[in-house]
């Protein structure tokens, strides 16, 4: 049997007094998976684990079949991996295209010619070929946005770590990703942080869900959504009490827990099961 | 966005020694033209260049001088260099991309060694400053040789300046810090080359600081131990690589560069500390090359001139400035045996005599004028003209500062604390003197017109009153490097010009005795030369005759007395 692309067994991360990962284990592989969780439940260190920018303090993590505990096992992960942080940083007065040939240098790209071809490439990738000569502190926040996540597919990584990647996109640019991160994963994995269900409704095969340092949920988002059902109403008035209680477009009120009076039940989405399933974390998050 | 497309490419894969020289070499070419286009080097470079330029547009090229000036200017952009590539190295932490970066293959030692070598641009970049400098000066009739070491000080200290940016950002990483300690580095070279100042026999700690100047001391009789100093900077150069490097994991190379740099900084540093030989005293040298016996003299007419080794080139000059004077002269007047001897007087021989021996070098002869080892050019070679002319008419005049000076207290020509000055305010001769001086040239009458304006004077009788003295550029330390003149005599001298010289020079030979006579006064030789220029209200200085004293207007106590 081949081992997957990433293994990860017990691993855990403390800072301090907090618990930022507990004993998580899951493997991944080939295709897109979804990590979604409140603030705080511990993705972006899973993620920075991932990327090999954190050493976890416990547990064993296995990443494109090597040791990243070792130096040149980690080495070779990081030939092969592309990683879009939380908040990657840029060099307002580089542009577009000098910002990529510099980490594609530091991707080991250093032949000119194959290197300028790669930028030209990840940077029509995302649709920003007619902005490669644009200096990165004129472009907007989505363009920077898209910026990041063409670095993250310099040298054609093997395993794509995306750390919200669609904030700041609009709608037609989120599609565009969409379309672009669905076809990346035919052939690669790709981990996807995100506090968007929808996101990991249209692209993933896999939701992982975390909160407090722990995962709570691993299946299909199918399966997510399974978890809310006989937990979704539909009413004609605003119930009272507790619970998350918004209002849909048909002018009906959708509540997740207990039913309100005369409600009646309602297909559950993620959204509904990923707000049931981290509960008052997911709360305070909506707040 | 559209998919990835299939060609996609992967690193290429090979030895990793070669990887990562690869890498350092592209990332190093990276950092360094986005070094070359911040605008902190490029000022840095244009401040460099328009220093050089100020610093010497009026004197002409003595190389053995030029080559420091260049190294000067360049601590300009060794400074700018600090400051760039103190931000350069320390980008990612300014715009949190070390996140990021930590995920990449590249270790951070290769983006530091990329970042030292980064340096060599701007390094490239004062190199081609100093050369253009130097190509400039030796298209105007330079004089003297460059010293190779001096001229590669300057991008020495530009490449220090270099790696002193990167190794702070590695082990002080906070903005704050690289201007902070060009303050420090300034305050050090301020301290160096201008408060402890004199000469190279002062001591030899001083030459522990990045750069040390001439302090206005001829080159000729300087120690300079600018090889020892050279290797001094660029064993400095690689031990502050080494430093930044070693923020990250030390490799087997970067510890033996190290060591290698440390025993070459301290067996260069040492080098420069070594005590002078006694018998390298700077007086006796300037003795002995101003001897005649050591220098090229030329017999034209009736002067010698005698140059310095490595002057020759400005005899012409001096004879050009000289002949039109002794042209003007009457037969009879014309001093004879008259030399021109250049002497290193107006180089702080004072500060020499400090620190060397008695101050007793070759002292003049009453038929001789001493140019000293400057010549003016472009603004200044009318100054220069002007001062070398009046030193052959005040001997023909019989203008000399001997008697007034006190050779106890002073080296002959030298006008400063505890010394003492004669003038001849108020006597006939000066106007002479003056005249002669001014008609020498276009730019010598020029340059004391202009003189006599600002200086307070008046070149129009009716709308002021000249300064009571005036003081002139001294390219000729002897004989009139004590002299002090006086305004009025000077603004008289400007009305002399405006009339047709071949006239004023009739008179003067008709009245030649009588102009030439101590006693005559101005007032006297405005009616012997036609001139009607009135005296002005108050007298021109304030002198009551050889032997009193009077406090200098820098608050020093020094005499004036009128000249004999």
């Amino acid at each position: 049997m081949n081992e997957p692309t990433v293994e990860i067994n017990g691993l855990g991360r403390r800072f301090g007094r907090l618990r930022a990962l507990d004993d998580v284990s899951f493997s991944l592989d080939d295709g897109i998976t979804g990590l979604l969780g409140p603030n705080g439940a511990g993705k972006t260190t899973m993620l920075r684990c991932l990327a090999t920018v954190e050493t976890p303090d416990t547990g064993r993590l296995r990443i494109l079949r090597r040791d990243p505990g070792r130096v040149s096992e980690r080495t070779e992960i990081r030939r092969r991996l592309g990683y879009l942080p939380q908040e990657p940083g840029f060099y307002p007065n580089f542009t577009a295209y000098d910002f990529l040939d510099y980490l594609a240098v530091l991707k080991e790209l250093v032949d000119d010619g194959q290197r300028r071809r790669e930028v030209r490439r990840v940077l029509d990738a995302v649709d920003l070929g007619d902005r490669a000569m644009t200096k990165i502190r004129k472009l907007s926040g989505g363009m920077r946005r898209r910026l990041a996540l063409a670095q993250a597919l310099l040298a054609d990584p093997q395993l794509l770590i995306l750390d919200e990647p669609t904030t700041g996109l609009d709608p037609g640019q989120r599609l565009r990703f969409r379309d672009l991160v669905s076809r990346l994963g035919e052939d690669r994995t790709v981990l996807l942080s995100t506090h968007q269900t929808e996101d990991v409704a249209a692209l993933c095969e896999r939701v992982i869900v975390m909160d407090r340092g722990r995962v709570l949920f691993d299946g299909p988002p199918r399966g997510l959504a399974e978890t809310a059902r006989g937990s979704v109403w539909l009413a004609e008035q605003r119930p009272a009490g507790g619970g998350v209680t918004w209002r849909n477009a048909d002018g009906r009120y959708r509540t997740i827990g207990d039913p309100p009076a005369g409600a009646e039940l309602a297909d559950p989405t993620i959204e509904d099961g990923y707000l049931l399933l981290v509960g008052d974390a997911a709360l305070a998050d909506v707040a | 966005m559209t998919a990835a497309t299939p060609d996609t490419v992967r690193p290429v894969r090979r030895h990793g020694g070669l990887r990562a020289a690869a890498r350092v070499r592209v990332l190093a070419r990276i950092e360094g033209r986005r070094l070359l286009a911040r605008p902190t080097v490029l000022a840095g470079a244009g401040l460099s260049l328009l220093t050089m330029v100020t610093l010497t547009r009026t004197t002409a090229p003595v190389l053995n001088r030029d080559d420091t000036t260049a190294s000067a200017a360049l601590l300009v952009l060794a400074a700018a260099t600090l400051l760039a590539t103190n931000a350069a190295a320390l980008r990612s932490r300014r715009r949190a991309t070390d996140e990021l970066l930590a995920s990449m293959p590249t270790p951070p030692r290769v983006r530091t060694l990329a970042s030292l070598c980064s340096v060599a641009g701007v390094v490239a970049l004062a190199g081609l400053l100093g050369g253009a400098f130097l190509l400039w000066r030796l298209a105007a009739d330079p004089v003297t040789a460059p010293d190779p070491f001096e001229l590669l000080t300057g991008p020495a200290l530009v490449a220090l300046g270099g790696c002193l940016g990167v190794a702070l950002a590695r082990w002080a990483p906070s903005v704050t810090v690289a201007p902070v300690v060009v303050v420090g580095l300034a305050a050090l070279e301020f301290s160096v080359n201008l408060l402890i100042g004199g000469s190279e026999y002062g001591g030899r700690v001083k030459w522990l600081a990045p750069f040390v100047g001439q302090h206005g001391v001829a080159r000729e009789l300087l120690i300079r131990p600018t090889g020892w100093h050279l290797a001094y900077l660029v064993a400095l150069v690689a031990v502050l690589g080494c430093v930044a490097l070693l923020r990250h994991p030390a490799t087997r190379p970067t510890i033996a560069t190290a060591g290698a740099a440390v025993l070459v900084l301290l067996l260069a540093g040492g080098a420069q500390l070594r005590p002078l030989d006694p018998a390298q005293d700077p007086n006796a040298l300037a003795a002995e090359l101003t001897a005649a016996a050591a220098q090229d003299c030329e017999q034209r007419d009736d002067v010698t001139y005698c140059a310095l080794p490595g002057y020759e080139p400005w005899v012409d000059r001096w004879a050009a400035t000289v002949e039109p004077v002794l042209a003007r002269l009457p037969e009879r007047a014309r001093p004879r045996p008259l030399t021109v001897r250049q002497d290193f007087l107006g180089t702080r021989l004072e500060s020499l005599a400090d620190h060397g021996g008695p101050g007793t070098a070759a002292e003049p002869t009453h038929s001789e004028v001493r140019p000293g080892l400057w010549r003016g050019r472009n603004a200044g070679e009318g100054a220069y003209q002007f001062g070398l002319a009046l030193g052959v008419a005040a001997l023909a005049v019989g203008l000399s500062p001997d008697g007034a000076l006190s050779p106890a207290d002073a080296l002959p020509g030298q006008v400063g604390e505890g010394l003492q000055a004669c003038t001849p305010a108020g006597q006939a001769r000066s106007v002479v003197a003056l005249w002669l001086a001014g008609q020498t040239s276009e730019r010598s009458a020029e340059y004391l017109r202009n003189e006599v304006e600002r200086q307070g004077g008046t070149t129009a009788p009716a709308t002021g009153t000249p300064a009571p003295e005036i003081y002139f550029a001294r390219p000729a330390a002897h004989p009139i490097g004590a002299l002090n003149f006086g305004g009025w005599e000077a603004a008289v001298a400007v009305q002399l010009l405006r009339q047709a010289p071949d006239h004023i020079a009739g008179l003067v030979d008709r009245h030649w005795d009588t102009l030439s006579d101590p006693a005559t006064t101005t007032d006297e030789a405005l009616a012997l030369l036609g001139a009607d220029y009135p005296a002005p209200g108050r007298p021109p200085a304030d002198v009551r005759g050889p032997g009193s004293t009077e406090a200098g207007s820098s608050g020093t106590d020094w005499r004036l007395v009128a000249c004999p």
